[in-house]
């Protein structure tokens, strides 16, 4: 009987050798150092086959270097930071992140600076795309989208004022609660007549002031676009602050929604390397292969999103051009949200924002 | 049958015991106990020095306190729903004469195991929202006349979870009826207890160390609940590990992510201490 526990045991250890072997940080997986690939991390979805088709595609055919897109949830920064932790690089390039992110991960120690001897064709894109930390890849704007059906030419809402006005405008409403919500605070300070320039540092009481007034009328406090695109669609919301990508899918699909572009402003979604890749020349050279106009025009086909590079436009069908917010009519309606006076307020102090929005919207 | 139970077991010295263990001892060490040490000192670390900042943040800003008390109280809700939907589907799985109907009933039980949290979650989307089935049933009956939101509120969230927590209810509960000495059912109605009396005085008592570890399960796992509380609930619904996640994830701040785990290991620690009071744990894990 003892003999035969030990055995037990020994097979055991076995096992448990085997285990740990298969684990991340483990002895024997070491092989992962050498790479003959990028990894790219996605979020998923539609953006990730836009991103496949327009860019990943094209360039292993051009480079030979081929690309893999990985989708990680919303958990890249902790996955970032985990890789750091054990030196273990997965992912050679993170994707369509904002700059109070990528800012927080660079600080971090978790990003390359761009070599800008290699993506050397960065002239043409919109203004701040070129950054430290990383490139510009598209435009993702934020605006006012509303119910045509609900709300006639005649009696249409015209800015962000009127998203807050419950009597004048009634019906149920839908903004993200997805994290930094420093977007939505400075719309309801644009809504009581602040402009966007003197909206930072932002003034929590007379904020949550106004947002206390709409929160009852919110029924769709989304956290995913997907989510904004069902609430539109079924009609669940006649009023929204979206993104101008979704907006757009929820047109194509049918939803009877109009884009209100008064007051609209837009982010910048970057392309980083990840700090200590394996693979950081080969990373670079994609991160200038996603500048090329013809290669954007192909990104905003399929995504909606407008790229970086206005230039991109005159690849794109005509019906198209004139919804693009780089295209010239649209360009000075539009401002960057990231360009405001003190916009660097918002970096710093994501953790504050992110408290007290969440106590404010908690009870 | 309990005297031949106990007296086929086999008495392993302590050695032989810890050798045996010693794989699942190894795994927990490593994936569980390891991280939660190196969690601990970390929560008390605020800008590479030692600090009960973290935890101070924790109890000054109301926000977390808020939503711990919330958390506990909708695993509760959970717990408690899950007990009294669970246990008569145990019983009478347990019960039942016809082989083919208990198995059938067992398959049921089972099922959910084999699809993910995530597709389930997404199911109850189609199911509850504005346009989805129930809300077209309730129309088309003519119950009522404008569509009603049963999504993205705490009852959502509830029945999602219950779905889910279920079989953690039922399983343990089963097994523990499934054995039970019929004899002793069997010599209270022979005494002249009623069939009701029978079950509040034997069976119910009896079946204890299941409800007991079904309630456990339950409880635990729903406080650490982070997908359901995404999908189905709304800013009302934030649950402690929902916080948790925007801090490893987007904030970075894992310290402070820390404290909150620590916390949140607490305070279930305390909540099942209090449980173990009431109810008397040891007193079910007796043999």
């Amino acid at each position: 009987m003892r003999k035969k526990t030990v055995t037990v045991f020994f097979i055991n250890l076995l096992i448990g050798f085997i285990v740990l072997s298969l684990t991340p940080n483990g002895t024997f997986s070491a092989a992962h150092a050498e790479r003959d690939h990028l990894v790219v991390q996605t979020w998923g979805g539609k953006l990730a086959e836009a991103q496949q088709k327009a860019f990943f595609e094209p360039f292993t055919k051009e480079t030979g270097i081929k690309v893999i897109g990985v989708e990680a949830g919303t958990s890249v920064g902790g996955k970032l930071a985990a890789m750091q932790r054990s030196k273990n690089i997965e992912w050679d390039i993170i994707t369509a992140d904002y700059e109070s992110y990528n800012t927080k991960y660079y600080n971090k120690g978790f990003l390359e600076e761009v070599d800008y001897n290699i993506v050397d064709n960065t002239g043409d894109l919109v203004p701040n795309s070129a950054k430290k930390w990383g490139v510009a890849q598209y435009l993702e704007g934020v605006c006012l989208v509303y119910n045509t059906k609900a709300f006639p030419e005649d009696k249409a809402p015209k800015s962000y004022k009127d998203f807050f006005d419950v009597t004048k405008f009634p019906g149920p409403r839908a903004m993200h609660n997805w994290g930094g919500p420093t977007d939505n605070l400075s719309i309801a300070l644009m809504a009581d007549g602040v402009t966007p320039d003197q909206c930072l540092p932002l003034d929590f009481d007379r904020a949550f002031k106004i947002m206390d007034k709409v929160k009852p009328h919110v029924r769709v406090w989304y956290t995913s676009g997907a989510q904004l695109v069902q609430a539109l669609l079924d009609e669940e919301a006649v009023l929204a602050i979206s993104t101008d990508g979704r907006a757009k899918s929820a047109i194509s699909m049918g939803a009877p929604i109009k884009i209100v572009w008064n007051q609209s402003f837009y982010y910048l979604a970057y392309n980083c390397v990840v700090k200590g890749s394996p693979m950081k020349d080969e990373a670079m050279k994609l991160l200038k292969f996603c500048n090329r106009p013809e290669q954007q025009a192909i990104f905003t086909q399929i995504i909606g999103y407008t790229g970086s590079n206005p230039k991109a436009i005159q690849y794109l069908p005509a019906e198209l051009q004139t919804v693009q917010s780089t295209h010239p009519d649209n360009i000075d309606k539009v401002f960057n949200i990231m360009a405001i006076k003190n916009a660097q307020w918002s970096v710093d102090n994501v953790d504050t924002v992110d408290e007290k929005w969440n106590t404010w919207i908690a009870r | 049958m309990n005297l031949t139970q106990r007296e086929s077991i086999h008495h392993y010295s302590l050695l032989q015991s810890i050798l045996l263990a010693c794989p699942l001892l190894i795994l927990l060490g490593i994936f569980y106990l390891y991280p939660l040490l190196s969690l601990f000192p970390e929560s008390l670390t605020h800008n590479g020095s030692f600090s009960l900042e973290h935890y101070r943040h924790f109890f000054r800003e109301p926000l977390y306190g808020f939503i711990l008390f919330r958390t506990v109280r909708i695993a509760a809700y959970v717990t408690v729903i899950c007990f009294i939907l669970g246990y008569p589907v145990a019983y009478v799985m347990a019960y039942m004469k016809n082989r083919k109907l208990s198995n059938l009933l067992m398959l049921c039980v089972l099922l959910p195991f084999f699809t993910s949290i995530l597709v389930r979650s997404y199911a109850w989307i189609v199911i509850l929202q504005t346009k989805g089935l129930l809300n077209s049933f309730l129309l088309s009956m003519g119950l009522i006349e404008q569509p009603l939101s049963f999504l993205y509120n705490e009852i959502a969230v509830i029945i999602g979870m219950v779905h889910i927590m279920l079989p953690f209810m039922i399983l343990p509960v089963y097994s523990v009826l499934k054995n039970l000495d019929r004899n002793l059912l069997r010599a209270a109605r022979n005494l002249g207890a009623s069939a009701l009396k029978a079950f509040f005085k034997v069976t119910f008592p009896l079946s204890l160390p299941g409800v007991g570890s079904g309630v456990m399960f339950t409880f635990i796992l729903s406080l650490g609940f982070f997908i359901t509380p995404a999908l189905l609930g709304g800013p009302k619904t934030l649950m402690i590990s929902t916080l948790i996640e925007q801090q490893i994830n987007r904030l970075l701040n894992w310290e402070f992510a820390g404290a909150i785990s620590v916390i949140l290991l607490l305070t279930t620690i305390v909540v099942i201490a209090v449980f173990d009071k009431i109810v008397g744990l040891d007193k079910i894990y007796k043999e």
